[in-house]
């Protein structure tokens, strides 16, 4: 598990979680896609 | 203001501080962490850090001291309001040993769900590093399309508590998403889809069109048949472990495309141990032969009873032969069952629609009480393939061997979520040493079966 989660982070590092062509893509339907599929607030693990 | 104060001696500095904040209740709660995370997460809420999600399996679960929608104040001294759950993430890191939080707690504690474990079967395929949806990245459990699930949690309506099967040593449970979350994706997306296809009726037409053909391809004109539905969106199947009795052996079912080998397997079975294998006795509506005995070659029945029973669902499959119907039904799989022996069953299904006929051979089995093992045998990769049918005797050319590859990948990908076991065969003798040894496997350990086989036997 320490290793995924190693693995997630540094995968997380380099990536991020922005990700503009996807935010046009879905944000550009708004209306029609409801709030269910709207990113939640990030969480983090402690 | 009224203050509950844990535990009972805090120092009177953290007291000192704590009576600093206005709001009517702090609390402080202290609890030991080693390297591994405590198995909390923190959203951010405008300026303040909450908690957001309690996590099965770790230290801040057992200790109970912290909870969904508490807002955390202080760690260990240090002020948290403001700062972004990536610096307490950061500040966490770091911490060993005693942990003190400063907290408000949360005010209206929702009702908890009841603690049972859920065990499901996965009938799709999940990354969460590619879902930009996942509340937490760190906490996201991928798995594959037949994993299975233990869903330890579903406080959250759309993200389940889970371990995976195979990876008990894992201590937190990971981030699945819900059933209906699933579904509310999966809708979305055939409806984007769908949506897509009028606007691009334009210039791009003939190159990406064909593309998407090919990727929703609709087996031997399937759609049309109200039976079929491939469009219905495959999420999770609650399963229970069930340990088949001595006394009663779930039949065993052979599907796959022509030609790969089944009926060897199957064939091999019945002569290593007569006993112990059997095939059902088949229904034929044609008449009786003077050497044949009803009920031992054939149930023979009138043509119009047959239709009937069909239309009944009484048979598993049926087909035409030289104008005559022939058939397996329920019934006679039933009696090899009660006989105490292995029903071999080796599909194939015969219409003129081959896919329709299959998800309803599937569909019936099921549904029965019957509880079938099924096995998809799959053709290896060309070349095994041919040196396999040159084995058995045949010497098929390449565009019939492609055909049977291109069906296999058919049949998985429609039909994969009936599959209890895969054997790839490209050797008879090993395939048949697997299929045997997936056999005796059923004989001695429990196995993952559908909930409903078993709570609907048992109420």
């Amino acid at each position: 598990l320490l290793v995924l989660l190693l693995l997630m982070k540094s995968k997380r590092a380099t990536r991020g979680t922005y990700s503009p062509s996807r935010q046009e893509m879905t944000g550009s339907r708004g209306v029609e896609m409801g709030g269910m599929l709207k990113p939640p607030p990030e969480e983090r693990l402690i | 203001a009224a203050r509950e104060v844990l535990p009972p001696n805090p120092d009177d500095e953290l007291l000192e501080r704590a009576s600093q904040y206005t709001e009517d209740t702090v609390k402080i709660v202290r609890i030991d962490k080693s390297q591994e995370a405590l198995g909390a997460t923190v959203r951010n809420d405008g300026d303040a850090v909450v908690i957001a999600r309690i996590v099965k399996g770790g230290a801040a679960e057992k200790s109970g001291l912290l909870h969904e929608g508490d807002e955390v104040l202080e760690i260990n001294g240090k002020e948290v309001r403001g700062k972004s759950v990536n610096e307490v993430c950061d500040m966490m890191a770091e911490a060993v040993g005693t942990i003190t939080f400063l907290l408000i707690p949360c005010q209206d504690r929702r009702q908890k769900g009841l603690d049972g474990v859920v065990h499901v079967r996965a009938h799709f395929d999940y990354d969460p590093l590619d879902d930009m949806y996942i509340p937490c990245r760190e906490l996201g459990l991928s798995f594959q399309k037949g994993d299975i699930l233990h869903i330890v949690n579903q406080d959250d309506p759309n993200w389940w508590q889970s371990f995976r099967e195979g990876e008990e040593d894992q201590s937190l449970a990971g981030l699945v998403p819900s059933r209906s979350f699933q579904q509310q994706r999966e809708a979305m997306k055939q409806t984007l889809e769908d949506d897509k296809e009028p606007k691009k009726k334009g210039k791009l037409l003939c190159a990406k069109k064909n593309k998407k053909k090919k990727k929703k391809k609709v087996l031997y004109n399937a759609a049309q048949n109200e039976d079929y539905d491939l469009e219905e969106i495959l999420t999770y199947e609650e399963v229970v472990l069930f340990q088949q009795p001595g006394d009663s052996r779930r039949p065993v079912v052979l599907i796959g495309p022509p030609n790969v080998g089944r009926h060897e397997l199957r064939q091999r079975l019945m002569e290593s141990d007569p006993e112990k294998y059997t095939a059902a006795v088949p229904h034929t509506s044609r008449s009786r032969k003077d050497q044949e005995v009803d009920g031992k070659d054939y149930h023979f029945i009138p043509r119009g009873q047959f239709e009937q029973d069909i239309l009944m669902g009484k048979f598993v499959e049926h087909g035409e032969y030289e104008k005559n119907i022939y058939g397996t039904s329920l019934e006679a799989i039933r009696r090899v069952i009660n006989s105490n022996k292995v029903c071999v069953l080796n599909l194939h299904p015969q219409d003129d629609q081959p896919a329709v006929a299959l998800i309803r051979a599937l569909k019936i089995l099921k549904s029965s009480d019957l509880k079938p093992f099924i096995v998809f045998v799959a053709p290896p990769g060309l070349e095994k393939l041919r040196q396999l049918r040159n084995k058995m005797g045949d010497h098929p050319k390449d565009e019939e061997l492609r055909e049977t590859i291109e069906k296999a990948r058919d049949i998985e990908l429609n039909f994969g979520h009936y599959f209890d076991y895969v054997i790839v065969n490209g050797d008879l003798d090993r395939a048949y040493n697997e299929l045997l040894r997936e056999i005796g496997r059923l004989e001695t350990e429990a196995m993952w079966v559908p909930a409903s086989w078993v709570s609907s036997a048992s109420s």
